[in-house]
């Protein structure tokens, strides 16, 4: 009898098709991430109010809206800007993410030297942190975070920190949107 | 036959290797990608100073591009002077705010001895002391009250040795009852020459 060198090659092609999807699919690991994100529907990490929460903001469970203040030559910081309740009786990973800012590269950027985010866990120590920056008109951000680890049933705060240069115009506004990502 | 069974069995090696990388791939994915974001919209907006600094009476102080920060600079002397109206903090609005100097960096101590004061015209606490080359500090939070003016003094300053001492403070405004703050950096210059 003959060997079937037709039927290997076809084994051994099924074998190196697969070595390279599953290379593939670890190349293109945040694509696919976002699909995850609108799949999930349990919310076990929520914000909440916190000491410093802007009396006007609104808080749902995933997802806030902060009306905060920028100073001239002067820091404005907000230590307990929002809570992140973990709900869940076990274990979370959280990361913070940068999703967009507005404006960027028109001359009202000029009027921000930085906006920082800071995860702070309940003893008070910063986890990680999110710092965006000026340079002339356009900002720039700090890569997003790795991820960290939340206990069960704990409350965390993100912190913010606002600073505008001397002689800065009143009544700029910027938008930043952040994503706090929770691993399920 | 025996060539035949080999070539079988090298198929199914081949074809569970195959399947067991697809479905630790899947395995993975599943895993490390699974998440929820959680969104924050957050609207900083550059305001005016709710509080703002302006040079006082002794005329020992320069206040910055929007009156946010200053520099205090005084002279000593070899015996004690009082520089009771060095910085004025002007409250511009309704709202109620607890105040202190805190100092986050100094050099040459020695130099001088004096104590720093918040106050009015009825009541005053100290905030910073230097004596004998040591600094010691209040953590006691003094009240500024809505639409009122209180000052920085400068007590019992007193030269010792000649040369310049520096201390870099905040002043903190922080919002009662909560842990939402402002700080304003001034700096204190205390000359002396024998």
């Amino acid at each position: 009898m003959k060997m079937n060198y037709k039927k290997s090659m076809k084994f051994i092609l099924l074998l190196i098709t697969s070595l390279i999807i599953a290379s593939a699919s670890a190349t293109v690991y945040y694509s696919l991430s976002m699909q995850t994100t609108i799949t999930v529907g349990a919310t076990w990490v929520k914000f909440i109010r916190a000491d410093d929460t802007p009396t006007a903001a609104t808080v749902e469970d995933s997802y806030c809206s902060l009306s905060l203040s920028s100073l001239p030559n002067s820091t404005i910081i907000y230590e307990k800007a929002v809570g992140l309740n973990n709900t869940y009786n076990g274990t979370r990973t959280i990361r913070l993410r940068h999703v967009s800012v507005t404006p960027n590269g028109t001359a009202p950027v000029s009027n921000f030297t930085h906006v920082k985010f800071y995860l702070i866990n309940a003893a008070g120590t910063v986890q990680f942190s999110l710092n965006y920056t000026t340079s002339g008109d356009n900002w720039s951000t700090t890569a997003t975070s790795g991820w960290v680890t939340i206990p069960a049933l704990t409350i965390w705060y993100i912190k913010v920190e606002t600073l505008s240069p001397a002689g800065a115009t009143a009544n700029t506004p910027c938008t930043i949107t952040i994503a706090v990502d929770v691993q399920q | 036959m025996k060539t035949i069974a080999k070539q079988e069995t090298f198929h199914s090696v081949l074809l569970v290797l195959a399947l067991l990388i697809l479905t630790l791939n899947l395995v993975h994915n599943a895993k490390s990608t699974i998440y929820y974001a959680n969104l924050s919209e957050n609207y900083p907006t550059v305001i005016q100073p709710l509080v703002i600094l302006e040079n006082d009476t002794n005329n020992v102080s320069h206040v910055y591009l929007s009156n946010t920060s200053a520099k205090i600079s005084i002279t000593a002397t070899s015996s004690s002077t009082n520089s009771d109206y060095s910085l004025k903090i002007v409250n511009n609005n309704a709202s109620h705010w607890e105040v202190k100097l805190e100092c986050y960096d100094y050099a040459d101590l020695t130099h001088i001895n004096t104590t720093i004061i918040l106050r009015n015209d009825s009541f005053s606490l100290w905030q910073i002391k230097i004596e004998g080359g040591n600094k010691s500090q209040n953590d006691t939070y003094y009240d500024l009250a809505d639409n009122a003016i209180i000052h920085i003094g400068v007590q019992n300053l007193i030269g010792v040795s000649s040369g310049t001492t520096v201390l870099h403070t905040h002043l903190k405004i922080k919002i009662p009852n909560r842990t939402t703050y402002m700080l304003y950096e001034i700096t204190f210059e205390f000359k002396y020459d024998t």
